[in-house]
């Protein structure tokens, strides 16, 4: 059986079905936008990472930082400098984040400044009569979580605006268009798509597929999985159980002979994060096998957050793996020569308020973050960085950042990098049209 | 206060959370709630666990007038077995349950208690070569419930309330007494009063650790701080009444517009963490203020008592609550915290929220809104008068016609998750271990395990959302399937994997705690598929094994070696293993 007739078989039964209810949106794109390979890479850090540790001024501005957080503020001498452009200020990194500093300073990584999800432009006053829409259910993890990854932060997440821009840039039926988007760690709204598509999920250690499977169905349990698949089920529970044992059979066919050609010299941290970025540039290294040319792939890490007295070590560790990790990821798009291909974005669910608890820190919203990679125009700030003053003109109460650029606006960007055109970019970010471009952050994007 | 310490390591006799718990709660001492436990130990120790059994009689919800046997179908008493146990040993329990009918059973399992996770601790710790406590040791006592207790009924419903007001131990690391103790906490109060069991979760020093609620102290001005907002925020999101308001049947009330309405705002969150500020661990000194940051968490009985208060770390402005309530200033910390749970108690929200889910553990993902109404209504009122009475919510769950009957509805289905998958194929094939216990550890690797274990949830979140829609046929037809978000294209191959490795090795673990499948039952009727077929339908299928599966394992079976007996049976089990109808709950 020939890949591409497998896939669609994988595909067909949650896309036929869903036919009905989905027919009046709009219809995936007919060719596949633009030439040459493009991916897109999402790295969450699930729990609410507190950016305000992450990026902090060096100059007079750390003096605020410290006076409001006096036991979670890193001394200035241990912040790493970084070299910024867009902004008048200076600022360090937290002191893990070492691979980072070089990313920025090398012109591969750029830094957006307090960014979060908005529904319109939003100002103080408005946030404060509540006169415009505002994200569903702000403060809340999984909401918060769904807002970034959906692109229509008004409204209980379904579908992600990863999903949707490859609805709408891969030709449909294309050749194992089911792979154009993974994930590396689990479940993810991101990737979904409008008509059943789903990401698959390919395991970081490589091991695919199920153990006492032979797909040539030569043994009489083999032949009793094929028979299993084959069969078509009324209750849609168990034909989604069904579905997913094919899909989980597409990876141990497809992915794992695609791999065996997907190798990188780059040595990755082997950490969680480590594991998976190396998957992830080992998939994009067998892309000419897998003959899909836009993906989109999921890789998470979490435990940030850190409402506890644990805060600061905790925050070390982890912005420790996702710096070296991240760091490996550019070397290895460097070395396999698509850096210019590739794009990571970070995303969490929301920042964390700059005055302590006590122990750790709570709930915020707006919060800072990195785009990477060699088509981002690196070593910038976009975004206007907060006053960092409980009261002052960003804090919504109890030092909660109002985010001066929306998160779908940054998406917008690498969507039309990604090749989006208007129509596509307005598919997959409803939202991203009542904000102004963020021209300037991804290269060759007009 | 006793410490552990000084309590000789001689098996049960430390004071056990069940024990102090309870005194607590009485207003009695500690010493004395501990040696109301060491009483009982002598009179039952239980095979296989460490003892003592928790004496059902002095749990809420144990009692009553047993009604008379009605004795039911064996579809239905089969299914009685899939939504309210982890899975029948024998094809007798399942008659036996025939016979009784749904309400007897149900009555006989109220009445029966559960062995003290805590005191398996207290039995594991002596055998420890280094005569310590470790993670794992809270991870075997839950899958002794599990597998052996005979009240399969509050194993399912704690587990079902776990996955509600979650703990786990994937970060912060919860110490293995706080972890045993929150179970037996859980079990205390699986057939008692939701109003009980809010308060006991919420001064639980798991759940206070978990999400700090522990040394949360009022404002302070000079250094900038505020209380903690993280378990005010997630006790109404996630354990009570949730983000919007629901009719009585559990759907969601909607404006004017046709929007949903928020149940509450960041205001009455920071209203909330105002009232549950200033409690800090039990068993301290609490009127000396700075043992409240101050102190050993490496003792253990502080892990096992329930929280007290320092009022001068409590904060003593009014506090916002729920529907515009406001406390006024100047109560103490304890009666602040009554009241914040009072008001959520009182709320609209909590009976259909906790309804649904209660359903969505036992019986179906998707009950239909008036199945949740008729649960509601009895949350609401017991028919005595009583709200919160979670035997009468169970009950009323199992009972419901939607739960009953030989022929479900068409959406009345779920994914059975992977840990009742697992603990179904080890009681049908009767495995037992040479010492009476597992070693049944961390199975939450999708690569080459299940994918979930008990106590290791990634998060607050539990595994899955109770409204997760998996795109494809049942996010078309509008369902709901919380299950499936932990199933996935990788977890499918690893958890297909683990039940084939375990199967073909004839059990799980090693040493003496190995559990060993019985495959003679099984492999007696290898010779002859169609009764090998059958029981299969009757102990994995609850005889909904549909005809093509019935066919394809005869088929299976037949090309296989007929003088192979364990082959043909272990090739059978795995095949049903990956059956969409044993998976999938009807």
């Amino acid at each position: 059986m020939q890949r591409r007739q497998i896939l669609k078989m994988g595909l067909g039964a949650g896309a036929s079905a869903a036919m009905g209810a989905w027919a009046p949106l709009q219809a995936l794109a007919q060719t596949t936008s633009g030439t040459g390979y493009r991916a897109v890479v999402c790295l969450f850090m699930f729990g609410g990472n507190d950016a305000n540790n992450m990026i902090v001024p060096t100059d007079a501005r750390y003096n605020d930082y410290q006076r409001v957080r006096p036991n979670l503020a890193h001394n200035r001498d241990a912040l790493l400098p970084i070299a910024l452009t867009g902004t008048t200020g200076t600022y360090g990194l937290h002191p893990a984040m070492v691979g980072m500093q070089k990313l920025v300073n090398d012109g591969h990584a750029a830094v957006m400044a307090n960014v979060g999800p908005l529904v319109v432009p939003t100002t103080m006053a408005q946030y404060r009569s509540r006169s415009v829409t505002l994200p569903n259910n702000l403060f809340s993890h999984s909401d918060q979580q769904g807002a970034w990854q959906s692109g229509m932060p008004e409204q209980p997440a379904r579908t992600g605006w990863g999903g949707r821009m490859l609805d709408r840039t891969l030709a449909d039926g294309s050749t194992n268009r089911g792979y154009a988007a993974i994930s590396v760690s689990g479940g993810n709204v991101w990737e979904a798509g409008e008509r059943g598509f789903a990401p698959y999920r390919v395991s970081p250690s490589g091991d695919f597929g199920i153990d006492f499977y032979k797909p040539d169905g030569s043994d009489p349990l083999s032949q009793a999985l094929n028979e299993t698949l084959a069969e078509a089920r009324a209750n849609p529970f168990e034909q989604t159980w069904l579905n997913l044992m094919r899909r989980s059979i597409d990876n141990q066919r497809v992915l794992s002979s695609a791999l065996s050609a997907g190798a990188t010299g780059t040595v990755f941290p082997n950490t969680g994060l480590g594991r998976q970025l190396r998957m992830i540039a080992r998939l994009i290294a067998s892309r000419s096998s897998l003959e899909v040319s836009r993906q989109c792939f999921f890789a998470s890490i979490g435990g940030f957050d850190t409402h506890g007295d644990d805060q600061l070590q905790r925050q070390n560790a982890l912005l420790g793996e996702i710096s070296d990790a991240v760091a490996a990821f550019n070397a290895a798009m460097i070395e396999m020569g698509t850096h210019n291909e590739v794009t990571l974005m970070t995303a969490s669910d929301f920042g964390r308020n700059l005055p302590s608890n006590g122990q750790g820190t709570d709930h915020g919203w707006g919060s800072h973050h990195f785009v990477v990679g060699g088509a981002a125009n690196g070593g910038q700030m976009m975004g206007r960085f907060p006053e960092l003053a409980v009261g002052g003109a960003d804090d919504v109460g109890q030092g909660v950042w109002l985010p001066s650029i929306s998160c779908d606006q940054v998406s917008a960007e690498v969507a039309r990098w990604f090749g989006a055109d208007d129509a596509a970019v307005s598919a997959a970010l409803p939202r991203a049209a009542s904000f102004s471009r963020l021209s300037g952050l991804m290269k060759g994007v007009a | 206060m006793i410490e552990l310490e000084t309590v000789a390591p001689d098996s049960v006799q430390a004071p056990s959370p069940a024990g102090a718990m309870e005194a607590s709660r009485a207003g009695t001492n500690v010493v004395r709630g501990a040696l109301g436990v060491v009483a009982l130990a002598a009179l039952a120790a239980c095979g296989g666990s460490d003892g003592p059994a928790v004496d059902v009689e002095t749990l809420q919800g144990s009692g009553g007038d047993a009604p008379s046997a009605k004795p039911t179908s064996e579809r239905d008493a089969a299914r009685l077995m899939m939504q309210a146990t982890f899975g029948p040993r024998s094809m007798d329990e399942v008659q036996a349950a025939q016979q009784k009918g749904a309400e007897l059973w149900l009555h006989e399992q109220f009445n029966l208690g559960f062995d003290s996770h805590v005191a398996y601790l207290d039995g594991s710790r002596t055998r420890d070569l280094d005569q310590k406590v470790r993670d794992e040791m809270s991870y075997e006592a839950v899958w002794q419930q599990w597998l052996n207790h005979p009240g399969q009924l509050r194993a399912r419903v704690s587990w079902a309330l776990l996955q509600i007001m979650v703990i786990s131990n994937v970060a912060p690391d919860i110490r293995p007494y706080a972890m045993s103790s929150y179970m037996d906490m859980l079990n205390r109060n699986a057939f008692g009063n939701w109003r009980t069991l809010i308060e006991d979760v919420t001064l639980h020093p798991a759940m206070g650790y978990y999400l700090n609620m522990i040394e949360s102290a009022k404002a302070n001005p000079e250094k900038g701080t505020h209380p903690n907002e993280n378990y005010a925020r997630e006790v109404l999101q996630l354990f009570s009444i949730g983000l919007v308001q629901l009719n009585l049947d559990g759907t969601p009330k909607l404006d004017a517009l046709g929007r949903t309405i928020p149940t509450y705002d960041e205001a009455v969150v920071k209203g909330f963490a105002r009232a549950f500020s200033g409690w800090a661990y039990g068993g301290l000194d609490a009127g000396n203020a700075s043992s409240f940051h101050d102190h050993d968490d490496n003792v253990d009985a502080l892990w096992v008592q329930p929280m007290q208060p320092w009022e001068v770390h409590h904060e003593s402005g009014e506090k916002l609550l729920l529907n515009g309530r406001i406390l006024s200033a100047g109560k103490p910390a304890r009666q602040d915290m009554k009241e914040a749970l009072d008001t959520i108690f009182e709320h609209a929200n909590v009976p259909p929220f906790f309804a649904r889910q209660m359903i969505q553990r036992l019986v179906s993902s998707n009950p239909t809104p008036a199945y949740v109404q008729r649960v509601a209504s009895v949350f609401i009122d017991n028919g005595a008068g009583v709200r919160g009475d979670l035997r009468a919510v169970v009950q009323a769950v199992l009972l419901d016609p939607e739960a009953r009957g030989d022929e479900p509805a068409a959406n009345t289905a779920k994914l059975r998750e992977p840990v009742l998958r697992f603990a179904h194929l080890l009681r049908s094939l009767q495995a037992k271990s040479a010492n009476g216990r597992n070693i049944i550890h961390y199975l939450d690797s999708a690569d080459d395990a299940l994918g979930q274990s008990p106590l290791l949830s990634p998060s607050v979140f539990n595994f899955y959302s109770p409204s997760f829609r998996p795109a494809g046929p049942i996010a078309a037809a509008g369902l709901v399937a919380p299950e499936f978000q932990i199933t996935s294209e990788t977890t499918m191959a690893g958890s297909l994997n683990f039940f084939a490795s375990t199967i073909n090795g004839g059990g799980y673990g090693w040493g003496d705690s190995r559990l060993a499948f019985d495959y003679a039952p099984w492999e007696a009727l290898a010779a002859r598929p169609a009764e090998l077929v059958d029981r299969m339908d009757a102990m994995f299928f609850a005889r909904g094994m549909s005809t093509s599966t019935k066919d394809r394992i005869a088929r299976t079976v037949t090309a296989l070696n007929a003088n192979w007996a364990q082959g043909r049976v272990r090739a059978a089990l795995i095949l049903a293993m990956f059956s969409s109808d044993f998976v999938i709950q009807r």
